[in-house]
Order: C-alpha cells, then sequence, then structure tokens
C-alpha cells in the first residue's frame, strides 16, 4: 500500500472507527511514518472537540457531591516518592526470583485506589513507587487497552469459540498489552460463571521447571492463585480459570513461578488488569 | 470552559496540576467548569440519566486517582476528559449491549427528510459561562457539514461504531461511509482550524 492510502485510515482511526484488521495494520504503518502520525495527531484533535458538541443537558445537582464525597474516600496516587528507597530500585522485570511481598510500608498503598493498576504495583514492592514513569507507562498501556476492548472482542470472538461463548453480555473484557514486541494478554472475565480466560500473546513459555500464574486480588486482601498455564512455542496460551467462590476480582496479573505454582507471588506481576466493581 | 491549543496552560490544566496533588476544591472547580460538557457527552452516548451520571462520576473519580497522568503536552484537558468519559460511556452501552437500541432511540429525522444521530443543538440560554465561542464554533461546523457525512461522524464518534457496522446499519456501502467520513474530518479540520493552532 502506499503512504498514500495509508493516509485515508487517519480519519476513521482518529474516531476510532476502523475494523480491528484495518486498525492493526495502520498501527503498524503508524509506528514507521511519521507523515500519518502527524496526520492522526491533528485529526485525534479535531475528534476530540466532538466531545463538546454533544447538545446540553444538566447534570443532576447531587453528581457534584458524590464526586466530592467519591474523592473523600480515596486518596489520589501522589506524584511525588513516598520514600527515598523507591527512587534507587531497579527496572521491574530485574526482580524475577527476588520475593518483594507487602509487608510494612507496601500495606499502606490505600486499597481503595486498587482499581488503578498502578496500586496493583505498588502493593507488590517498591520497584514502581515514586517512578513516575513507569507508572506514566503503566496508565498509558490501561487507556490503550481500554480503547482497544470493543475490536479486539469482535476479532477473537471470530476466530475462537471459547471466547465468542464469553462475549455475553456480563462478561467484562480487558486487553493489555506493552509496545512493540512485550506480551500482551486479554482478559474475559464472567463473574457470573465465575470462571475467567486468558488469551496471552507474545509471552515466550516459562523456562525449564518454571510455569506462569494468574492472581485475583481482591481489594485489600492478598493475591488469590487463580491457576498456572504456559504458553506455546509461537508465544500464545488460551486458557480457562475457574475462579473461588467469593473472590471479588479487582485486579488480575500473572507471575513467573516454579513448577506446580506458588501460593502468593514470588516475582514482579505483569500483564495487569483492572476490573470494574460487579 | 476553554478550549486551548496543546501545551497552552489553561485554567482546567492548572486545575488538574492541583487535582494531583490532591486537591479536592481544584476538583470541585474542574467539574463546576467541565462537568457539564462530561455529562452532555455521556448522555448523548448512553440515552439515559442515571447511566449518565454514573458515568460521570466514575470519569471524575478515574481523574481524581490518576490526574498525574495528564500531559499537557498531548492535548487540551477538554479533550482528556472528553476521551475518558466517551470510553467508560461506550464501555457502558457495549457492555448491555444497548448500543443499537440507543442509537435507534437518538436518531432524529429532520424537516428535510434527513437523519440524525444528534438532534441539531440550539445554545440553550442557561449553559451559562460553559459555552464558549470554541464549542460554539464545533457545533456550528459540524452542523455544517452535508447531513450524510455528519451522520458517519457523529456515528464513529458518539455511536462507538466502525465503518463496516456504519456500512451495515445504513446500508450503505463502505466505500461511501469511508468517503464520507474522511471528507467530513477534512471539513471539520478545516472549520476548526483556528482552534487547532497554537496561539489561536
Amino acid at each position: 500500500m502506499s503512504d498514500h492510502a495509508w493516509l485515508e485510515h487517519a480519519a476513521p482511526y482518529a474516531l476510532g472507527a476502523l475494523d480491528e484488521n484495518e486498525r492493526a495494520s495502520f498501527e503498524a504503518h503508524l509506528s514507521t511514518c511519521d507523515v500519518c502520525t502527524a496526520e492522526v495527531r491533528e485529526l485525534r484533535n479535531v475528534a476530540g472537540l466532538l466531545a463538546t458538541a454533544a447538545p446540553d443537558v444538566a447534570p443532576p445537582p447531587r453528581l457534584r457531591e458524590r464526586i466530592l464525597a467519591d474523592a473523600r474516600a480515596v486518596r489520589p496516587i501522589s506524584t511525588t516518592p513516598t520514600d527515598a528507597s523507591a527512587a534507587t530500585t531497579s527496572p521491574a522485570r530485574e526482580h524475577r526470583g527476588v520475593s518483594r511481598f507487602p509487608s510494612g510500608r507496601g500495606a499502606l498503598i490505600p486499597w481503595l485506589a486498587a482499581a488503578a493498576a498502578v496500586a496493583f504495583a505498588a502493593y507488590f514492592g517498591q520497584q514502581y513507587r515514586g517512578e513516575r514513569h513507569q507508572r506514566l507507562a503503566a496508565q498509558q498501556a490501561l487507556a490503550s487497552a481500554r480503547a482497544a476492548i470493543d475490536s479486539t472482542t469482535t476479532a477473537v470472538a471470530r476466530r475462537d469459540s471459547v471466547i465468542a461463548l464469553l462475549t455475553a453480555p456480563d462478561v467484562q473484557t480487558v486487553t493489555v498489552s506493552g509496545s512493540g514486541p512485550s506480551p500482551s494478554a486479554r482478559y474475559f472475565l464472567d463473574r457470573r460463571a465465575s470462571r475467567i480466560v486468558i488469551a496471552a500473546n507474545s509471552l515466550p513459555p516459562a523456562a525449564s521447571g518454571r510455569t506462569y500464574q494468574l492472581w485475583g486480588i481482591q481489594t485489600g486482601r492478598a493475591p488469590v492463585s487463580l491457576g498456572t498455564f504456559n504458553t506455546d512455542s509461537s508465544g500464545r496460551a488460551l486458557t480457562t480459570l475457574p475462579i473461588p467462590v467469593g473472590l471479588r476480582i479487582a485486579v488480575t496479573a500473572v507471575t513467573d513461578e516454579p513448577s506446580g505454582g506458588s501460593s502468593q507471588p514470588t516475582t514482579t506481576p505483569f500483564l495487569a488488569a483492572t476490573w470494574k466493581s460487579e | 470552559m476553554s478550549i486551548h491549543p496543546a501545551g497552552v496552560q489553561s485554567r482546567e490544566a492548572a486545575l488538574v496540576a492541583q487535582v494531583a496533588d490532591g486537591d479536592e476544591r481544584a476538583l470541585g472547580e474542574l467539574y463546576d467548569r467541565c462537568g457539564g460538557m462530561a455529562f452532555s457527552l455521556a448522555f448523548a452516548i448512553v440515552g439515559e440519566h442515571a447511566d449518565a451520571e454514573e458515568v460521570v462520576a466514575d470519569a471524575f473519580a478515574q481523574i481524581w486517582r490518576s490526574a498525574s497522568g495528564f500531559d499537557p503536552a498531548r492535548g487540551s484537558v477538554v479533550a482528556w476528559l472528553g476521551t475518558i468519559v466517551r470510553t467508560r460511556a461506550l464501555d457502558l452501552v457495549r457492555s448491555r449491549k444497548r448500543r443499537a437500541r440507543v442509537l435507534e432511540e437518538a436518531a432524529v429525522v429532520t424537516d428535510a427528510g434527513e437523519t440524525l444521530v444528534l438532534a441539531p443543538t440550539a445554545e440553550s440560554p442557561d449553559r451559562g459561562a460553559e459555552v464558549t465561542e470554541a464549542s460554539a464554533l464545533v457545533r456550528k461546523s459540524l452542523a455544517e457539514l452535508p447531513p450524510p457525512q455528519r451522520r458517519v461522524i457523529e456515528l464513529a464518534y458518539f455511536g462507538g461504531l466502525s465503518q463496516s457496522e456504519i456500512s451495515a446499519l445504513l446500508s450503505e456501502p463502505l466505500g461511501t461511509v469511508k468517503t464520507r467520513m474522511r471528507a467530513g474530518m477534512e471539513k471539520l479540520r478545516q472549520a476548526l482550524r483556528p482552534l487547532l493552532e497554537a496561539g489561536a
């Protein structure tokens, strides 16, 4: 496709209206094309202005107080490091195999803020704390995952009948992805049927004697194992796991564990997803 | 509510910075300035007052938790807030599989026999300080698009539909939908140029 033809994708892309296959190929092109990237940036600003075009509808007066009351119950994620050690810790992935689990200050992070994946990371250790760029990266990954939810649901459902079954009205979906070739995953959470499906991509198989383990976390509680899985040589996995009775999952994430799994995570979690409450 | 070009520090951007530091009063002022826009956008997408209220409450809770993620260099507060509200509203509609019904109910047939997604907007006298020349220009520009172009853009933005879905909904060829969407966005870009250029 010529660059000229690619430019035609910019407007629908900015409106979120490309179909899944077109979106994926256009995003691949964007990573190599400054012209299309600039075009998308401007058209996104155009699309962003459409937010102001909705016909006026007055919010109920109680909404303001509700928002402020909600805010009083949750402390925002601080932009400043909470302790000196936070600034000197190494990037998260280097801590695989090292136990860093909640004790002392880690437990002080308010669990009411657990709806943010960032809080998840803080709970597990100090790697992320105070490291603004990593937190921003996590937030951006969350934002892009949210944006991808609908189109990915459509594409996956076409490809896989297991997942088609799970796109019933009550199933929630979250896509977690990094940039470039890093691992990504789509989670399908069916609270009513008490099961969760993880579809992982670009995740190298766990090393010999190791496995991947999926964790579910209820706000304010320790992680609960949902089971173990591994990817094939192409880096893919599609696994359905039951959810223990009574567990109200707010966050899910994966760790690399010894074969058979661990009772609590022993390495840095990744592919973290946050879930709306039931 | 004011709309500033990317990179220009607006009152809203200053408020978001204060919100990131845990300033409740700033959150209240941000709501006072942008809550009406947020609610109107949510309502346009979800079509019900109670759902729109949930969406806006969730959106401001997200802003409260993660205002430090706002980067003024990447766009205005309004664009950022609009993205958060739109994403949450579309998630809600999709989760309930109500999207088609919402769009059906929202469709408006004009005197000229054209079907629009959003009702033509007259400026309401009580919107107060939130109505700026900027948002008025956006509405005017949208209203001046040929209705078929306006409709595909509104179905994409407010309905969250892909080009293929729009093609199926309208029983129009996909190529026609694509052409209209591109042409309409190009006209909007030209019409909104004053808002997009720095220093405007």
